[in-house]
Protein backbone atom coordinates (compact mmCIF):
# COMPACT_ATOMS: atom_id res chain seq x y z
CA UNK A 1 0.00 0.00 0.00
CA UNK A 2 1.51 3.33 -0.94
CA UNK A 3 1.13 6.63 0.85
CA UNK A 4 -1.69 7.84 -1.40
CA UNK A 5 -3.81 4.75 -0.86
CA UNK A 6 -3.20 4.89 2.86
CA UNK A 7 -4.24 8.52 3.07
CA UNK A 8 -7.40 7.85 1.10
CA UNK A 9 -8.26 5.00 3.47
CA UNK A 10 -7.53 6.95 6.60
CA UNK A 11 -9.00 10.26 5.46
CA UNK A 12 -12.66 9.70 6.41
CA UNK A 13 -11.66 8.08 9.73
CA UNK A 14 -9.25 10.67 11.14
CA UNK A 15 -11.93 12.90 12.62
CA UNK A 16 -13.69 9.98 14.29
CA UNK A 17 -10.41 8.79 15.76
CA UNK A 18 -9.65 12.25 17.07
CA UNK A 19 -13.12 12.68 18.58
CA UNK A 20 -12.85 9.32 20.31
CA UNK A 21 -9.42 10.26 21.67
CA UNK A 22 -10.80 13.59 22.81
CA UNK A 23 -13.71 11.92 24.59
CA UNK A 24 -11.44 9.53 26.44
CA UNK A 25 -8.42 11.72 27.12
CA UNK A 26 -10.32 15.02 27.51
CA UNK A 27 -7.34 17.22 26.72
CA UNK A 28 -7.08 18.44 23.15
CA UNK A 29 -3.33 18.16 23.11
CA UNK A 30 -3.22 14.56 24.27
CA UNK A 31 -6.00 13.73 21.83
CA UNK A 32 -3.99 15.22 18.98
CA UNK A 33 -0.88 13.35 20.05
CA UNK A 34 -2.85 10.14 20.37
CA UNK A 35 -4.38 10.52 16.93
CA UNK A 36 -1.00 11.13 15.39
CA UNK A 37 0.52 8.15 17.19
CA UNK A 38 -2.29 5.89 16.06
CA UNK A 39 -2.05 7.02 12.44
CA UNK A 40 1.66 6.28 12.62
CA UNK A 41 0.95 2.85 14.10
CA UNK A 42 -1.48 2.13 11.28
CA UNK A 43 1.03 3.28 8.70
CA UNK A 44 3.65 0.96 10.19
CA UNK A 45 1.23 -1.93 9.80
CA UNK A 46 0.71 -0.84 6.24
CA UNK A 47 1.15 -4.25 4.63
CA UNK A 48 -1.13 -6.11 6.99
CA UNK A 49 -3.75 -3.37 6.90
CA UNK A 50 -5.55 -4.62 3.84
CA UNK A 51 -6.14 -7.99 5.49
CA UNK A 52 -8.59 -6.39 7.87
CA UNK A 53 -12.13 -6.61 6.60
CA UNK A 54 -13.20 -3.42 8.31
CA UNK A 55 -10.32 -1.00 8.45
CA UNK A 56 -12.39 1.69 10.12
CA UNK A 57 -13.31 -0.60 13.01
CA UNK A 58 -9.68 -1.64 13.29
CA UNK A 59 -8.50 1.98 13.36
CA UNK A 60 -11.07 2.80 16.04
CA UNK A 61 -10.00 -0.23 18.07
CA UNK A 62 -6.36 0.84 17.93
CA UNK A 63 -7.36 4.37 18.96
CA UNK A 64 -9.44 3.08 21.86
CA UNK A 65 -6.67 0.78 23.09
CA UNK A 66 -4.07 3.49 22.78
CA UNK A 67 -6.16 5.98 24.76
CA UNK A 68 -7.02 3.50 27.49
CA UNK A 69 -3.33 2.65 27.79
CA UNK A 70 -2.54 6.33 28.07
CA UNK A 71 -5.09 6.69 30.83
CA UNK A 72 -3.59 3.74 32.67
CA UNK A 73 -0.03 4.98 32.45
CA UNK A 74 1.00 7.38 35.15
CA UNK A 75 2.22 10.07 32.82
CA UNK A 76 -1.35 10.97 32.16
CA UNK A 77 -2.35 11.38 35.77
CA UNK A 78 -2.21 15.14 35.64
CA UNK A 79 -3.94 15.59 32.32
CA UNK A 80 -7.42 15.81 33.69
CA UNK A 81 -6.54 18.98 35.50
CA UNK A 82 -5.00 20.95 32.67
CA UNK A 83 -7.56 20.76 29.89
CA UNK A 84 -9.47 23.84 28.91
CA UNK A 85 -11.40 22.79 25.89
CA UNK A 86 -14.52 24.77 26.24
CA UNK A 87 -14.89 26.86 23.16
CA UNK A 88 -15.30 30.58 23.36
CA UNK A 89 -18.58 31.94 22.14
CA UNK A 90 -18.43 34.03 19.03
CA UNK A 91 -22.16 34.36 18.64
CA UNK A 92 -23.28 36.95 21.10
CA UNK A 93 -26.99 36.25 21.12
CA UNK A 94 -27.95 35.71 24.69
CA UNK A 95 -30.01 32.66 24.01
CA UNK A 96 -27.25 31.13 21.92
CA UNK A 97 -24.83 31.71 24.75
CA UNK A 98 -27.12 30.01 27.18
CA UNK A 99 -27.56 27.01 24.90
CA UNK A 100 -23.80 26.72 24.42
CA UNK A 101 -23.28 26.78 28.17
CA UNK A 102 -25.77 24.00 28.56
CA UNK A 103 -24.11 21.95 25.85
CA UNK A 104 -20.77 22.39 27.58
CA UNK A 105 -22.40 21.19 30.71
CA UNK A 106 -23.15 17.89 29.01
CA UNK A 107 -19.49 17.70 28.09
CA UNK A 108 -18.61 18.07 31.74
CA UNK A 109 -21.14 15.46 32.79
CA UNK A 110 -19.71 13.06 30.22
CA UNK A 111 -16.29 13.48 31.79
CA UNK A 112 -17.67 12.02 35.00
CA UNK A 113 -18.81 8.79 33.35
CA UNK A 114 -16.68 5.63 33.51
CA UNK A 115 -14.37 5.23 30.50
CA UNK A 116 -16.40 2.37 29.11
CA UNK A 117 -19.60 4.43 29.09
CA UNK A 118 -17.82 7.41 27.56
CA UNK A 119 -16.49 5.14 24.86
CA UNK A 120 -19.84 3.62 24.03
CA UNK A 121 -21.75 6.89 24.19
CA UNK A 122 -19.21 8.39 21.83
CA UNK A 123 -19.40 5.52 19.36
CA UNK A 124 -23.18 5.31 19.37
CA UNK A 125 -24.66 8.71 20.07
CA UNK A 126 -22.00 10.83 18.45
CA UNK A 127 -20.64 8.64 15.67
CA UNK A 128 -23.81 6.56 15.19
CA UNK A 129 -22.13 3.20 14.74
CA UNK A 130 -24.27 0.09 14.52
CA UNK A 131 -24.13 -2.26 17.50
CA UNK A 132 -22.18 -4.84 15.50
CA UNK A 133 -19.47 -2.32 14.77
CA UNK A 134 -19.33 -1.14 18.37
CA UNK A 135 -19.04 -4.76 19.41
CA UNK A 136 -16.12 -5.22 17.01
CA UNK A 137 -14.37 -2.11 18.33
CA UNK A 138 -14.93 -2.70 22.02
CA UNK A 139 -14.90 -6.51 22.06
CA UNK A 140 -18.06 -6.39 24.18
CA UNK A 141 -21.26 -8.25 23.46
CA UNK A 142 -24.32 -6.37 22.29
CA UNK A 143 -26.28 -6.75 25.51
CA UNK A 144 -23.43 -5.33 27.58
CA UNK A 145 -23.14 -2.43 25.15
CA UNK A 146 -26.86 -1.64 25.38
CA UNK A 147 -26.72 -1.75 29.16
CA UNK A 148 -23.73 0.60 29.32
CA UNK A 149 -25.36 2.94 26.81
CA UNK A 150 -28.64 3.00 28.70
CA UNK A 151 -26.78 3.83 31.90
CA UNK A 152 -24.85 6.61 30.24
CA UNK A 153 -27.96 8.19 28.69
CA UNK A 154 -29.93 8.05 31.93
CA UNK A 155 -27.00 9.34 33.97
CA UNK A 156 -26.54 12.37 31.74
CA UNK A 157 -30.17 13.44 32.11
CA UNK A 158 -30.17 12.72 35.80
CA UNK A 159 -27.15 15.03 36.24
CA UNK A 160 -28.78 17.67 34.06
CA UNK A 161 -31.86 17.59 36.25
CA UNK A 162 -29.78 17.98 39.39
CA UNK A 163 -28.34 21.27 38.19
CA UNK A 164 -31.45 22.59 36.45
CA UNK A 165 -34.18 21.55 38.81
CA UNK A 166 -36.14 24.70 38.14
CA UNK A 167 -36.33 24.31 34.43
CA UNK A 168 -35.04 26.23 31.48
CA UNK A 169 -36.50 28.63 28.95
CA UNK B 1 -44.25 13.70 14.46
CA UNK B 2 -46.70 13.26 17.27
CA UNK B 3 -45.46 13.83 20.77
CA UNK B 4 -46.71 10.44 21.95
CA UNK B 5 -44.60 8.66 19.38
CA UNK B 6 -41.57 10.73 20.28
CA UNK B 7 -42.04 9.98 23.94
CA UNK B 8 -42.33 6.28 23.19
CA UNK B 9 -39.12 6.45 21.19
CA UNK B 10 -37.39 8.33 24.00
CA UNK B 11 -38.31 5.60 26.43
CA UNK B 12 -36.77 3.04 24.09
CA UNK B 13 -33.79 5.32 23.69
CA UNK B 14 -33.20 5.43 27.43
CA UNK B 15 -33.21 1.64 27.53
CA UNK B 16 -30.64 1.43 24.75
CA UNK B 17 -33.24 -0.24 22.55
CA UNK B 18 -33.56 2.18 19.63
CA UNK B 19 -31.97 1.44 16.28
CA UNK B 20 -30.00 3.94 14.21
CA UNK B 21 -33.05 4.92 12.16
CA UNK B 22 -35.12 5.69 15.27
CA UNK B 23 -32.28 7.69 16.74
CA UNK B 24 -32.07 9.65 13.51
CA UNK B 25 -35.78 10.50 13.82
CA UNK B 26 -35.20 11.74 17.37
CA UNK B 27 -32.18 13.79 16.31
CA UNK B 28 -34.21 15.47 13.59
CA UNK B 29 -37.12 16.11 15.90
CA UNK B 30 -34.97 17.85 18.46
CA UNK B 31 -33.06 19.80 15.85
CA UNK B 32 -36.10 21.39 14.22
CA UNK B 33 -39.24 21.63 16.22
CA UNK B 34 -40.15 23.62 19.24
CA UNK B 35 -39.67 21.12 22.00
CA UNK B 36 -42.02 20.80 24.98
CA UNK B 37 -40.39 21.92 28.19
CA UNK B 38 -40.30 18.56 29.89
CA UNK B 39 -38.08 17.26 27.09
CA UNK B 40 -35.39 19.93 27.35
CA UNK B 41 -32.85 17.46 28.73
CA UNK B 42 -33.17 15.33 25.61
CA UNK B 43 -32.93 18.40 23.43
CA UNK B 44 -29.62 19.27 25.03
CA UNK B 45 -28.31 15.74 24.62
CA UNK B 46 -29.18 15.54 20.96
CA UNK B 47 -27.88 19.05 20.44
CA UNK B 48 -24.65 18.12 22.14
CA UNK B 49 -24.04 14.97 20.13
CA UNK B 50 -24.78 16.77 16.86
CA UNK B 51 -22.30 19.49 17.79
CA UNK B 52 -19.69 17.01 19.01
CA UNK B 53 -19.76 15.25 15.65
CA UNK B 54 -18.55 18.42 13.96
CA UNK B 55 -15.23 18.47 15.80
CA UNK B 56 -12.46 17.71 13.39
CA UNK B 57 -8.85 16.68 13.72
CA UNK B 58 -6.75 19.80 13.20
CA UNK B 59 -3.70 18.13 11.68
CA UNK B 60 -5.50 16.17 9.05
CA UNK B 61 -3.57 14.29 6.45
CA UNK B 62 -5.13 14.45 3.03
CA UNK B 63 -4.17 13.83 -0.56
CA UNK B 64 -3.21 17.46 -1.21
CA UNK B 65 -1.07 17.69 1.87
CA UNK B 66 0.27 14.22 2.62
CA UNK B 67 2.64 15.47 5.33
CA UNK B 68 -0.11 17.56 6.78
CA UNK B 69 0.82 17.20 10.37
CA UNK B 70 2.42 20.36 11.70
CA UNK B 71 5.42 18.65 13.19
CA UNK B 72 6.38 16.93 9.98
CA UNK B 73 6.04 20.23 8.18
CA UNK B 74 8.29 21.94 10.70
CA UNK B 75 10.96 19.27 10.42
CA UNK B 76 10.79 19.52 6.62
CA UNK B 77 11.25 23.27 6.81
CA UNK B 78 14.21 22.70 9.14
CA UNK B 79 15.84 20.26 6.76
CA UNK B 80 15.24 22.59 3.82
CA UNK B 81 16.73 25.53 5.70
CA UNK B 82 19.89 23.68 6.73
CA UNK B 83 20.32 22.33 3.19
CA UNK B 84 19.98 25.83 1.79
CA UNK B 85 22.55 27.12 4.28
CA UNK B 86 25.04 24.33 3.51
CA UNK B 87 24.66 24.77 -0.25
CA UNK B 88 24.89 28.52 0.13
CA UNK B 89 28.21 28.32 1.96
CA UNK B 90 29.54 25.80 -0.54
CA UNK B 91 28.63 27.74 -3.66
CA UNK B 92 29.65 31.05 -2.15
CA UNK B 93 33.21 29.79 -1.85
CA UNK B 94 33.16 28.08 -5.21
CA UNK B 95 31.96 31.06 -7.18
CA UNK B 96 33.26 34.12 -5.45
CA UNK B 97 36.92 33.22 -5.11
CA UNK B 98 37.85 33.48 -8.84
CA UNK B 99 35.77 36.64 -9.23
CA UNK B 100 37.74 38.44 -6.54
CA UNK B 101 41.02 37.41 -8.14
CA UNK B 102 39.96 38.66 -11.56
CA UNK B 103 39.19 42.05 -10.03
CA UNK B 104 42.73 42.27 -8.70
CA UNK B 105 44.28 42.32 -12.16
CA UNK B 106 44.78 45.85 -13.50
CA UNK B 107 42.34 47.10 -16.00
CA UNK B 108 44.37 49.97 -17.47
CA UNK B 109 44.99 49.34 -21.18
CA UNK B 110 47.22 52.32 -22.13
CA UNK B 111 50.93 51.64 -21.23
CA UNK B 112 51.68 55.32 -20.60
CA UNK B 113 48.82 55.68 -18.16
CA UNK B 114 49.79 52.40 -16.54
CA UNK B 115 53.33 53.68 -16.03
CA UNK B 116 52.10 56.92 -14.42
CA UNK B 117 49.67 55.09 -12.18
CA UNK B 118 52.38 52.68 -11.05
CA UNK B 119 54.79 55.54 -10.35
CA UNK B 120 52.11 57.39 -8.38
CA UNK B 121 51.37 54.28 -6.39
CA UNK B 122 55.05 53.58 -5.63
CA UNK B 123 55.55 57.17 -4.57
CA UNK B 124 52.60 56.95 -2.28
CA UNK B 125 54.04 53.81 -0.72
CA UNK B 126 57.43 55.51 -0.29
CA UNK B 127 55.76 58.44 1.41
CA UNK B 128 53.90 56.15 3.77
CA UNK B 129 57.16 54.42 4.55
CA UNK B 130 58.79 57.76 5.34
CA UNK B 131 55.93 58.72 7.61
CA UNK B 132 56.47 55.45 9.41
CA UNK B 133 60.21 56.11 9.67
CA UNK B 134 59.63 59.47 11.37
CA UNK B 135 57.76 57.68 14.11
CA UNK B 136 60.85 55.54 14.73
CA UNK B 137 62.49 58.66 16.26
CA UNK B 138 61.12 57.61 19.61
CA UNK B 139 63.34 54.56 19.55
CA UNK B 140 66.38 56.84 19.91
CA UNK B 141 64.99 58.06 23.23
CA UNK B 142 64.57 54.51 24.29
CA UNK B 143 68.17 53.75 23.34
CA UNK B 144 69.49 56.73 25.33
CA UNK B 145 67.87 55.44 28.48
CA UNK B 146 69.06 51.92 27.78
CA UNK B 147 72.65 53.14 27.26
CA UNK B 148 72.60 54.91 30.62
CA UNK B 149 71.97 51.67 32.43
CA UNK B 150 74.08 49.37 30.30
CA UNK B 151 77.19 51.60 30.40
CA UNK B 152 77.11 52.17 34.13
Amino acid sequence: MNQGTFIRLIDPIQDKMYRLALRLLTSKESAQDATQEVILKLWNRNNKLKDYANIEAFAMTVTKNYCLDQLKSKQNDNLKIVHSNYESHDRTSYEQLEINDELEQIGRILELLPDQQKLIFQLRDVEQYEYEEISEITQMNETAIRVALSRARKKIREELLKTHRYGIN
Amino acid sequence: MELIKIEALLEKYDDGATNIEEERILKEYFAKEEVPEHLWGYRLMFGYTAKAKKTSYPYKMNAKNPNGSKRKLYSLIGIAASLALALGVFFYQENDQPKLMANDYGTIEDPEEAYLKTKETLQMIAQVFNNGKEDLGYIKEFNKTKDKFINE
